[in-house]
């Protein structure tokens, strides 16, 4: 299940957000060799701010499988303060587009195919989030290598600029048009069929409304 | 950036094929191939094969070039980023070799230069994606261009390939011991030669043989060996 975290409900998610700093560390210093500027351990930086919104995939022994980071664009984000030159065309910004970053699944060396439930949940969540929250489009950034494999999920992707040497690793800015359509397509190729968003609060509202 | 949103778009393996040339074109280049890493002779659900070479690029390859052509793809099974055919020493000999091929070769238009994109995917077969052109020297904004291009293409191709579930060219199966006689024809060898080689009697292997010209619908051996190989039969 993916738990949508934010300011309002993060008291309920220290344990977890604390495991996320960790496991963040561990795959985007330690197994990327990305360098970050962070203390040992754990990796969180600036844009892990009180407006920041996580999406973490909660297995159902309650451990903590991949998460990823949003950021509203109006905002301070990653493209818009360390990575503007890989936007031919300013960096994308405005209420209905967020950036997501520290995209990660656990499930190592499965990352990203369609059969890693963890990436799977998230990609879903993700289009989920975004369609009930007005979110038409998110962009990242995300080295070469990775790229095809992103692009295999079958969603929408345009890049934003050239791909770019940076720290000795191609990098890609693009942005992902979150529609409903696509989010049938990429839903099927993952063999998700219902809501993977873990929402109590709801479920609670949806029956009101029933009433 | 035209040739990524009809990437998009395109309905067609040749539609596709046609977009991507064009903006090949606009780079510089003349032709491109992109293929997965499958062994030779097999097309198997989730590999593809696309191409725009010149027809009489088959001799070139009969002749020189079968066995480094591989070596292009092997190097590319290495590498994760682009290289530039100048850039690796493993295929300098492509070049060299490639001028034998022109039809003069003292007019530098028998020169090719390209650029190998490998394309991995996690889940699908390792690709690559090789454009090619006269020009020595392209831009390092062609060559980005090129990297971003190809990885659409290679998707692309990937989901039309499975949407229309036919297969990437008419496809004809050789048996094993087909492809392995006509690997050996490609090689220069005789009946005779072969038959030592394979172990098996000299007739069985002309048997073999004309059973491949028969499948691959040709009258002789050098047009069943230009068309397995641009079939992706042998290499």
């Amino acid at each position: 299940m993916i738990h949508v975290v934010s300011a309002h409900n993060k008291a309920e998610y220290k344990s977890y957000l604390r495991q996320l700093w960790q496991q963040r560390y561990d795959v985007f210093v330690e197994k990327m060799g990305w360098s970050l500027d962070c203390a040992d351990g754990i990796e969180r930086d600036q844009f892990d701010r009180p407006d920041t919104v996580y999406l973490l995939c909660i297995d159902e022994k309650d451990r903590l499988k991949g998460g990823m980071r949003l950021l509203p664009t109006t905002k301070p984000h990653l493209m818009s303060d360390l990575f503007p030159h890989l936007c031919a065309e300013g960096v994308p910004s405005g209420d209905t587009t967020w950036e997501i970053s520290r995209f990660y699944s656990l499930t190592g060396r499965h990352m990203m195919l369609e059969r890693d439930k963890t990436a799977s949940e998230l990609i879903c969540g993700l289009y989920e989030y975004a369609l009930m929250n007005r979110i038409e489009k998110v962009s990242c950034v995300a080295s070469m290598v990775l790229f095809p494999t992103i692009l295999k999920a079958g969603w929408d992707v345009t890049p934003l600029g050239l791909p770019t040497v940076t720290d000795d690793e191609v990098i890609l800015a693009f942005l992902i048009d979150l529609n409903e359509r696509d989010y049938k397509t990429v839903a099927q190729n993952r063999k998700i069929t219902e809501s993977v968003l873990y929402a109590p609060n709801l479920r609670e509202e949806q029956w009101e409304i029933a009433v | 950036m035209d040739f990524i949103e009809n990437s998009k778009k395109v309905k067609s393996l040749d539609a596709l094929s046609a977009a991507f040339q064009k903006a090949n074109r606009q780079l510089g280049f003349e032709h491109y191939a992109c293929v997965s890493s499958v062994e030779f002779g097999s097309m198997p659900e989730g590999a593809v094969f696309l191409a725009d070479y010149p027809a009489d690029w088959s001799n070139y390859y009969l002749e020189e070039h079968y066995g480094k052509s591989n070596r292009v793809l092997q190097v590319s099974l290495k590498e994760h980023m682009p290289f530039n055919w100048d850039s690796s020493g493993a295929i300098f000999d492509v070049q060299a070799d490639a001028g034998k091929s022109g039809a003069d070769p003292a007019k530098p238009a028998g020169l090719f230069y390209g650029i190998t994109v490998p394309v991995h995917v996690v889940g699908a077969f390792p690709g690559a994606v090789n454009v090619i052109g006269q020009n020595q020297e392209f831009s390092p904004a062609a060559e980005h261009s090129v990297h971003l291009m190809s990885v659409y293409l290679h998707d692309a191709a990937l989901r039309l390939a499975k949407k229309e579930k036919c297969e990437m060219r008419p496809l004809v199966r050789l048996t094993p011991r087909e492809r392995e006689c006509l690997q050996w024809v490609a090689a220069g060898k005789t009946d005779w030669e072969i038959s030592g080689i394979v172990s098996i009697a000299e007739r069985t292997v002309h048997n073999h043989i004309e059973s491949a010209k028969a499948k691959l619908e040709v009258k002789s051996r050098v047009q069943a060996v230009v068309k397995a190989f641009l079939s992706n039969l042998i290499y």
